[in-house]
């Protein structure tokens, strides 16, 4: 069966399309195409049909061209060459076409056999697709020219191609400045042209863009503050030999979709007694209203603290029980609670005043702490928490302990809330399976440490959402990690590079919180949520910094 | 980082042939460059596509969007719909990292897959391996009235798709609802934390794609 008199013609034509570089130069630019990876275009190369991977001495079937022994070597379709190539097989791995310039050994219709000796690597398509690359993160993508040729420069309009072209020490690099689909023809001196095509993603970081909010979705009063203080909200006090930093920022997501940061946090002190209470609040991200419900929550404690003081410190004092501080961790759950019973009122209020809307619609996390510094220097720590994020403490290089126990859904980032029914019905009760005890009670939401006084002196305490601990401890059991604390301090905290905050305990507290709140926008891929962070710290755990500093 | 995974199952026997694979590359091409633009999608989806003909190829692995190149695809053959489920298990089971105590594993793979025939393999034992793990939303689209509706609500119970035809313009609306659905699935996890798991909480399709 002789070769179609139409596919010959057609070979003729695409051959004509197809210029290729010098051959004698190929092998050492096809060697460093590998290791760029390079693809060719599916389907623009012109002899795509027959292209496919093989291994050379392989038999490899083709099933749209005929062929017979002779067929595709016999009819001149250059006259430059005596023997006709024929391109046999492309490999997208090595980017090497292979030729045979010797009559196809074995041949049958359909069948092209390959033997080493006649193969040999002698061109490049016209056409190269590259890796795709992606503004700020991409390195210039390179290309080692092919010895004793040069590019033409002069027909080549770099701007208009949105991609500058450098050459140095004999290699060509790229380095698009604009997204989109671009394609770069480059002329070499001896006229053959050479095509780059490139898909080119924008910066990831600079999708990241700032909405405008949505003022007509202001319902609440904090909503409007929140507007007004553009989102900013930081915390530096400083008490007998303690201090107090946090910063509350909102996330990405937010600020693209021009909504509300839903974190709040807020300290509360009676500094005559050394008692403190710190809370952190993180707003369900799919909830409508979770930003008032944080909010809410936390100012709602605070008040009832300031009501509270005596029974606050009565609690502390009181040594009836073997877990004297158990009675501030049922002090805390009490006033969570009634936290609770306020956010549900509030529900219940803005749903008759025509703002139809549900409990849930107010869910948000709760991280309590209270903090008691005693007169003999020693500090005892209580928290309460219901969802996710973190509470924990250092105290000299390496000592350290997690305050919680977060609520992680079954599936993952599922978690509960201050207003999920669920929570109330094992911290004050015994349910059907659980039993009450001191002992349950502690070993669930509610966590007690004493510090003795050489402890104390360097004892730092967090209060972080899941926003500051996702990403930085990434699991439940990444807070477990002693090393993981010490690095989150002495690296994220105290370093200066990138995606750190770079706080000076020695410093002032309010430097120290403007700090933490430039830091709350780091980057990392992934995490987009609001961020809130408190941190207390001694006078002493500051004089050891800057000793070890 | 926890990636969402997407797996595209696309027909490509015989009749598919022509407009409708040229449309579904379209789509593709459409889908990525859309994707590319969404900074949540951007980060998290990660993109495979399997094609079932008279076998089943995963011709492009699970590929972050930033990488993914638009592969060539061929129409010919018959549907082995089956040996495309179970390629997608064991492309999910190799692919896929799971959730242990260490690690924050990948969200639930969704899946998408768009047929025009009826399978010519015995696909129960790939439906079976398919229905055994747990997905993230996932649908079945019936592209043009020969495709076999009462076995794909087999593969994704109430979640069943139908285009009128495999023409440009419908499979072109089909692959923007897949684009929004990857696009709120993204946001969805990155600021609630939570996956969707079933149709329902999928953008509401758009007129030339009908829930069956």
């Amino acid at each position: 069966m002789d070769i179609e008199q139409e596919d010959i013609q057609n070979i003729l034509r695409r051959r004509e399309e197809q210029k290729y570089v010098s051959s004698a130069h190929h092998a050492d630019a096809s060697s460093h195409v590998a290791e760029n990876d390079l693809a060719v275009l599916p389907g623009i190369d012109p002899l795509s049909e027959i292209a496919q991977t093989i291994d050379v001495g392989a038999a490899v079937p083709v099933p749209d061209i005929k062929i017979q022994q002779g067929g595709l070597n016999k009819p001149v379709l250059d006259d430059e060459s005596p023997a006709t190539p024929v391109t046999v097989a492309f490999s997208p791995e090595s980017t090497n076409s292979i030729e045979s310039t010797l009559p196809v050994v074995n041949a049958e219709p359909g069948i092209i056999v390959v033997k080493p000796e006649v193969a040999r690597v002698v061109s490049l398509p016209k056409l190269y697709r590259l890796p795709n690359f992606t503004i700020g993160k991409s390195s210039a993508c390179e290309w080692r020219i092919p010895e004793g040729i040069r590019f033409d420069f002069d027909n080549f309009n770099s701007k208009a191609n949105n991609v500058s072209v450098e050459v140095k020490d004999g290699v060509l690099a790229f380095t698009p400045s604009e997204p989109g689909e671009i394609n770069v023809p480059l002329t070499y001196n001896n006229g053959n042209v050479v095509t780059f095509c490139m898909t080119v993603n924008p910066d990831p970081w600079s999708l990241w863009t700032i909405a405008p909010m949505d003022e007509t979705s202001v319902v609440f009063d904090s909503d409007k503050k929140r507007l007004s203080s553009n989102h900013k909200d930081v915390i530096s006090e400083i008490h007998p030999g303690l201090k107090i930093i946090g910063a509350s920022r909102r996330g990405r997501s937010h600020e693209r979709s021009g909504t509300f940061r839903d974190d709040d946090m807020g300290v509360w002190s009676d500094e005559a007694r050394g008692n403190y209470v710190f809370i952190v609040s993180d707003g369900a991200g799919s909830c409508k209203f979770s930003r008032e419900g944080a909010k809410q929550a936390i100012e709602f404690i605070k008040t009832k603290l300031d009501d509270n003081k005596d029974n606050l410190d009565a609690a502390w004092l009181s040594s009836e029980d073997l877990k004297p501080d158990c009675k501030v961790g049922m002090l805390l759950a009490i006033l969570a609670s009634k936290a609770k019973e306020h956010v549900v009122a509030l529900a219940a209020k803005t749903d008759a005043s025509g703002t139809p809307c549900k409990v849930k619609d107010f869910s948000g996390t709760l991280l309590m702490a209270a903090l008691k510094k005693e007169a003999d220097g020693s500090v005892r720590l209580v928290t309460f928490t219901i969802g996710d994020g973190a509470i924990a403490w250092r105290s000299g290089v390496d000592d350290f302990g997690l305050m919680c126990r977060p609520d992680s859904g079954e599936f993952g980032g599922g978690t509960r809330f201050l207003v999920t029914p669920e929570v109330w019905k094992t911290v004050f009760f015994p349910s059907k399976d659980i039993p009450w005890t001191w002992n349950s009670f502690c070993n669930s939401r509610v966590h007690c440490r004493t510090f003795t006084p050489e402890e104390a002196k360097t004892l730092q305490v967090f209060l972080m959402s899941d926003g500051v601990s996702d990403p930085w401890f990434e699991t439940d059991a990444g807070l477990e990690h002693a090393e993981n604390w010490r690095r989150f301090v002495t690296e994220t905290l105290e370093g200066t590079g990138d995606n750190q905050a770079g706080i000076n305990l020695a410093d002032e507290p309010s430097v120290n919180s403007e700090k933490l709140w430039e830091w709350l926008y780091f980057r990392i891929v992934g995490n987009h949520d609001d961020r809130t962070i408190i941190m207390v710290y001694t006078d002493e755990s500051v004089k050891k910094e800057v000793v070890n500093g | 980082m926890r990636r969402l995974p997407v797996y595209l199952l696309v027909d490509v026997s015989g009749s598919m042939h022509g407009e409708p694979i040229e449309s579904v590359k379209n789509g593709l091409q459409m889908l990525v460059s859309a994707l590319r633009k969404d900074p949540q999608a951007l980060e998290t989806a990660y993109l495979s596509v399997i094609t079932f003909g008279s076998s089943a190829q995963q011709i492009v692995p699970l590929t972050e969007l930033a990488a993914f190149q638009i592969p060539e695809i061929t129409a010919g053959g018959c549907t082995v719909l089956g040996e495309a489920l179970e390629l997608v298990c064991k492309c999910r089971e190799t692919e896929v990292t799971k959730t242990t105590a260490e690690q924050k594993g990948d969200w639930r793979p969704m899946v998408f897959i768009l047929t025009d025939g009826v399978p010519t393999d015995d696909p129960q034992p790939g439906i079976d391996k398919f229905r055994s793990m747990k997905w993230g939303a996932s649908v079945c689209c019936a592209a043009g009235p020969g495709a076999n509706k009462t076995l794909l609500d087999k593969i994704t119970p109430e979640c069943v798709v139908e285009l009128a035809s495999a023409d440009q313009s419908t499979l072109s609306a089909f692959f923007k609802w897949v684009t929004a659905s990857i696009v709120s699935t993204s946001k969805s996890i990155n600021e609630s934390g939570t996956s969707t798991d079933s149709m329902d909480q999928l953008p509401p399709p758009p007129p030339e794609v009908q829930i069956v």
